[in-house]
C-alpha cells in the first residue's frame, strides 16, 4: 500500500495533473468537498439509496425464496420469471427504469430492487433446500406450528447463506448505483464524479472514487461483524 | 392397555420407476409401560417403521395407531406425546447444550422458567451440568447423544422411540449410555420402542423383543422374563435362535421363555 502511494506520488511529478494528480491535490479535494458539505450529504444519500434498494430486494427475494422453498410446485412457476429478470443486464434496467418511473429516487429504488432480489431469491431457495431433513424430522416429532418451524429451524439454518448473499449483493449494488447516478441523478456520489470528470478535474474523480471504495469496505466489514456475532456457534469461530 | 397397535402395515416407496417394499404385513401391539426392542437386519425397514410411528410417513397399507389414533392423519394430536432419540444426535448446531435440551419445551410453549428448569434437570440426570453453554461441535459424540436424550425426556413424552441410538458410539461409551438410558426409561415408566440391529442390545433394553425379517414383517415375538435376562446361557441360546430366524427369514413359533 505504501509502495503504491509512493510510486503514485513519483509518477505525479512526471505526468500531467489531469492524469495522475499528486496526493496533496486529492487531499485538498477532500477538504473542499467537506467544506461544501457534499462529502457528507452525497455520500449519505448514495448509501441510503444502496441500502434502501438492497433491503427492498432482500425482503422481496426472501419472500419469494421462502414461498418457493416451502410451498410445493411454486418453484416451477416463479423461478423462470426470476431467472428471466436476473438475465436482464443492470445497464438495460437503468434505461428501463428511466422510461418507466418518474423521479430519481423511484427510479433508483426500482433499479436496485430489480438487480438485487433475484440473488436473494436464489440463495434463500437453495438454503431452504439444503436444510437437513434429519433436523426437520426431529423438529416435526414435537409437532411445531408452521411459524415455529420457520423461526426455530428454517431461519437459523439459512442465516449463513443470507449473509453471503448480502456480501455479494452489496458489492454489486455499489457499482450499479453509481451508474444510475451518473445517468439519471443530480445528487449522489455518481453525479459528483461525473461533475468532476466534466471539469477535467482528476483529483475530484479520484477523491469520490476513494469515497466509494471506503463506503463499500465499510459495509462489507459491517456484514462481517454481524456474521461473526451471529455465527459464533460455527466450529473454528469464537 | 394397548398403547401402540400395528395392523397389516405395509409400506412401499417409489424410487424412480421401481417400487421398494420396506414393510410387509407387519402386526404387533405394545402395551402401556412396555419396553420393546425391535431387531432386524440393516435396511429391513426398521427406520421406516419409526417414520410411520412418528407420523412423518404415511402407511401404504394397514394402520398404525397410538392411543387408537393414527400419527400421520391425527398429526397434531401427538403434540408433546412422542419423543425420539435418533442414530445421530440431530442437535441444532447453533444452539448450546441448554438451548438444545429445551428445544421441545419451546415448541410446546412451556413457560420460560419451566423450560430452563426442566432442561437443567435432565441435563443433570445425564451428567451434563457444566456444559450448558457448549455448542455441539465442542462436545464428544457420547455427550452429544446425551443432549439428544435430555431433549427427548424433557418434554415428558408418553412414548419414547429410539432408532439405533447407540450405534454411532464406541463400545465403552455405548454401554454406559445404554445403561443410564435404560435406568431413566424405567424410572419414568415410559412406553418405549428401541429399534436396533444389535441383538444383544435388543435383549438388554427390551422386556420384549420383536424380530423382523426383510421387508419388515414379524418373525418372532419374545417376552424376556427376569429369569431369562439373568441367565447368560439362556440369552446366548436365544441370540442363536434370533440369528437363525433372521437368516432363514421364516416366521418361527412364538416363544415364551
Amino acid at each position: 500500500m505504501g509502495l503504491l502511494l509512493l510510486s503514485w506520488q513519483i509518477a505525479s511529478l512526471f505526468l500531467p495533473e489531469y492524469m495522475v494528480p499528486g496526493i496533496q491535490l486529492i487531499a485538498a479535494e477532500f477538504v473542499k468537498m467537506a467544506q461544501e458539505g457534499t462529502l457528507f450529504w452525497d455520500t449519505l444519500l448514495t448509501l441510503y439509496r444502496i441500502l434502501q434498494g438492497v433491503i427492498g430486494g432482500f425482503v422481496a427475494g426472501a419472500l419469494l425464496g421462502i414461498l418457493m422453498g416451502t410451498a410445493r410446485r411454486t418453484e416451477d412457476y416463479v423461478m423462470p420469471a426470476v431467472n428471466f429478470i436476473m438475465g436482464i443486464p443492470a445497464l438495460s434496467w437503468t434505461l428501463i427504469v428511466i422510461l418507466w418511473f418518474k423521479g430519481t429516487e423511484a427510479r433508483i429504488f426500482a433499479l436496485m430492487l430489480a438487480v438485487s432480489f433475484p440473488v436473494f431469491a436464489h440463495s434463500i431457495l437453495d438454503a431452504i433446500k439444503g436444510i437437513s431433513t434429519e433436523l426437520m424430522e426431529m423438529t416435526l416429532a414435537f409437532r411445531p406450528t408452521k411459524s415455529q418451524v420457520l423461526r426455530m429451524l428454517i431461519v437459523p439454518s439459512i442465516i449463513p447463506h443470507v449473509l453471503t448473499a448480502w456480501k455479494v449483493t452489496i458489492g454489486f449494488a455499489v457499482r450499479v448505483v453509481i451508474v444510475a447516478e451518473l445517468v439519471g441523478a443530480s445528487t449522489g456520489v455518481g453525479y459528483r464524479m461525473l461533475q468532476q470528470q466534466s471539469l477535467l478535474n482528476m483529483s475530484g474523480v479520484l477523491a469520490w472514487t476513494l469515497v466509494l471504495v471506503a463506503t463499500g469496505l465499510a459495509m462489507q466489514s459491517l456484514i462481517s461483524t454481524t456474521e461473526n456475532r451471529l455465527l459464533k456457534w460455527r466450529p473454528g469461530k469464537s | 392397555m394397548v398403547k401402540i397397535g400395528c395392523r397389516n402395515l405395509g409400506k412401499f416407496f417409489r424410487i424412480g420407476r421401481d417400487t421398494f417394499e420396506a414393510v410387509r404385513d407387519l402386526n404387533f401391539e405394545v402395551n402401556e409401560g412396555e419396553l420393546v426392542s425391535v431387531v432386524g437386519k440393516t435396511g429391513c425397514g426398521k427406520s421406516t417403521l419409526l417414520g410411520i410411528l412418528l407420523g412423518l410417513q404415511k402407511p401404504t397399507n394397514g394402520v398404525v395407531t397410538i392411543d387408537r389414533r393414527e400419527p400421520y392423519n391425527d398429526f397434531d394430536y401427538f403434540r408433546g406425546k412422542l419423543s425420539a432419540v435418533f442414530q445421530t444426535d440431530r442437535l441444532l448446531p447453533w444452539r448450546t447444550t441448554l438451548e438444545n435440551a429445551k428445544y421441545g419445551l419451546e415448541i410446546l410453549k412451556v413457560h420460560k422458567k419451566e423450560q430452563l428448569q426442566k432442561a437443567r434437570y435432565w441435563l443433570d440426570k445425564l451428567g451434563l451440568l457444566g456444559f450448558e453453554g457448549a455448542y455441539p461441535h465442542e462436545l464428544s459424540g457420547g455427550m452429544r447423544q446425551r443432549v439428544g436424550i435430555a431433549r427427548a425426556f424433557s418434554v415428558d413424552p408418553e412414548i419414547l422411540l429410539c432408532d439405533e441410538a447407540f450405534g454411532h458410539l464406541d463400545e465403552v461409551t455405548a454401554n454406559r449410555l445404554r445403561a443410564d438410558f435404560l435406568n431413566l426409561v424405567r424410572e419414568t415408566k415410559k412406553t418405549a420402542l428401541f429399534i436396533t440391529h444389535d441383538i444383544e442390545e435388543a435383549m438388554e433394553l427390551g422386556d420384549r423383543v420383536l424380530v423382523l425379517g426383510k421387508p419388515a414383517h414379524l418373525l418372532m415375538d419374545i417376552r424376556l422374563t427376569k429369569g431369562l435376562k439373568d441367565s447368560p446361557s439362556g440369552l446366548k441360546d436365544l441370540k442363536g435362535r434370533i440369528i437363525q430366524a433372521i437368516e432363514s427369514d421364516e416366521p418361527a413359533v412364538e416363544t415364551r421363555a
